[in-house]
This record gives structure tokens, C-alpha cells and sequence, in this order.
């Protein structure tokens, strides 16, 4: 198992979409991080489960098995996993979706279709703002 | 030579006269705009992102819309919906307006219980599919040649 250190550089990913997945990866390795990819909610769950050593996560809103608001509320209820920031990706235009996910313990929300300005504005808030990761924990 | 291509391309993609069901032929098949500022994430020494992008989309997108015309064929609602929607997602994020569009459509008959209209607009989607892989096989080349030139 995996033990959670202040400097990990490690972020998860899920999203069940690979073009998706490679922007966001994209993003996150130009921070200067490592990316732990899953390519669906439950594949991300099982990760969740013996590892805790990520800096942030980012989730796809729909996802087979297990879409990314379980994955959420999950990490919220494990003391180990509470401080990781959670950002969710959706193209939902849903308000009360939005939110439940910012409710569930999300920390920042970003809408597809995203530009690659918007995408890195995020992932940069994500993994650089300390209130973030404070607001999480 | 790839540009004259590429501008033949897209003006043949974007001329009146075509009749695509449920297609809007005035709209340009990919927004080259939007697909390129994706190279801003671009990372010195890698493979070029925007080409692995796109061989990804065009080896996914008919994944995905044989799935809309399997679920479709079976009534499963849910999968097709959900197929739609990725399609919709990744589609409309580099740039392939049209079809986005169209998955939105698609989704939304999805939540109506998948009426007959959801096959003509299918088949649309499958020929702006052919319009788009055009653009974007096009767009390879050319990004192919320019790195060879430029080595």
C-alpha cells in the first residue's frame, strides 16, 4: 500500500474517454506532475483503495460502473483520501448536478467543451492553490 | 501542397449543395482553431500531442458510433445515450462542431425514448464522420510534413 507524503506529484485520472484523458494528462504532466490514468470510475475506485499518494484528482462527471460524484463522495468518507482536491469534469449543463458535486466535497468544476487555456487555468488552481487543498482536507 | 489539400478539403466540406440528413453543411467540419490551440499543452521533446490527438479521436469516434448504431439496433437506451454523450464531449472540445451538435441531438431523442428520427440523424452523423476524418487525416499530413521539412 501506498503512503500519503506532502510532496507527491502523482495525480489520478478517470475518464472513460481516451482523447479526454490525453488533454487532461497533457495538462497535468506540463505541471510538472505524474498522472495515474483509470479509464473508468470503478477502475479509479480500485486504485482509491490501496493508494492515497496523490496531490489532486480530476474526474469525468459519467462514467461506466461508477461516475464521478460516487467517486467523490467515497474519497469524503476515507480520512486517508479527504485532503486529495477533486476537480469534476462534465458537459452536463445541469445546475443542481453542479451542485451536488461542490456539496459532495468537489473543489473546482470544468465544463466540456473546455479550451486548452481554460483546462490549464484549472489544473494550475488545482495543484498549485494551497486554500484548495485546504478546503478539501 | 498539404495546404492547397487541406483548403480543398475544407471547402468541399463546407459547400452548399451537399444533402446530409440532420446535418448543417454551412458549418465547417472542424474548427482548425480551436483544434490547434491545444498545442499551447504541448511538452518540448515529445510526440507531436495535436497528431496523437487526432489518430485517438479517429480510432475512437467509430468505436463510439458503431456503439450509438448497435444500441440503437437493440433499444438500449442507456448505452446509447451514453455513447453520445463521450461523442458529444470529445468532438465538441477539439473543434468537430457539426458532429457534436448532432450527438447533442442524438442525446436528447436518447431521453425521449429514441424516436425514428434518431436513424436519419444517425446516418448523418456517419457521413459528417467521413467529412471530419478528411479535415483531420489532411491536418496529419501536413503537421507530418512540416516536422520532416523542419528536421
Amino acid at each position: 500500500m501506498f503512503t500519503t507524503t506532502k510532496q507527491t506529484k502523482r495525480v489520478l485520472i478517470a475518464d472513460d474517454d481516451p482523447v479526454i484523458r490525453l488533454l487532461i494528462t497533457a495538462a497535468v504532466q506540463r505541471e510538472g506532475c505524474e498522472v495515474v490514468a483509470a479509464n473508468d470510475g470503478r477502475e479509479a475506485y480500485r486504485i482509491l483503495q490501496t493508494d492515497s499518494d496523490f496531490k489532486a484528482a480530476i474526474f469525468d462527471m459519467m462514467m461506466p460502473h461508477l461516475d464521478g460524484l460516487d467517486i467523490i463522495r467515497f474519497m469524503r468518507t476515507e480520512k486517508r483520501l479527504m485532503r486529495i482536491p477533486a476537480m469534476m469534469i462534465t458537459s452536463e449543463q445541469d445546475l443542481k448536478l453542479m451542485a451536488d458535486t461542490l456539496s459532495a466535497g468537489a473543489v473546482l468544476f470544468l465544463r466540456k467543451p473546455f479550451t486548452a487555456e481554460q483546462l490549464q487555468v484549472m489544473v494550475g488552481m488545482l495543484l498549485n492553490k494551497n486554500n484548495l487543498t485546504t478546503k478539501a482536507a | 501542397m498539404f495546404d492547397q489539400q487541406i483548403t480543398t478539403i475544407e471547402n468541399r466540406a463546407t459547400s452548399p449543395g451537399a444533402s446530409v440528413p440532420g446535418i448543417d453543411v454551412e458549418i465547417v467540419a472542424v474548427d482548425m482553431a480551436v483544434l490547434l490551440s491545444f498545442e499551447e499543452l504541448q511538452q518540448a521533446n515529445e510526440t507531436d500531442l495535436l497528431v496523437e490527438l487526432i489518430e485517438l479521436y479517429l480510432e475512437d469516434a467509430p468505436v463510439k458510433i458503431a456503439a450509438l448504431r448497435q444500441s440503437m439496433a437493440t433499444a438500449d437506451i442507456e448505452t446509447f445515450k451514453h455513447a453520445a454523450h463521450n461523442l458529444k464531449g470529445s468532438s465538441g472540445t477539439l473543434g468537430v462542431r457539426q458532429l457534436a451538435l448532432v450527438c447533442e441531438e442524438l442525446e436528447c431523442l436518447a431521453e425521449a425514448g429514441l424516436t425514428p428520427g434518431a436513424n436519419e440523424l444517425l446516418q448523418g452523423l456517419e457521413e459528417e464522420f467521413v467529412r471530419v476524418r478528411d479535415v483531420l487525416t489532411a491536418e496529419i499530413h501536413r503537421r507530418r510534413v512540416t516536422y520532416h521539412a523542419g528536421v
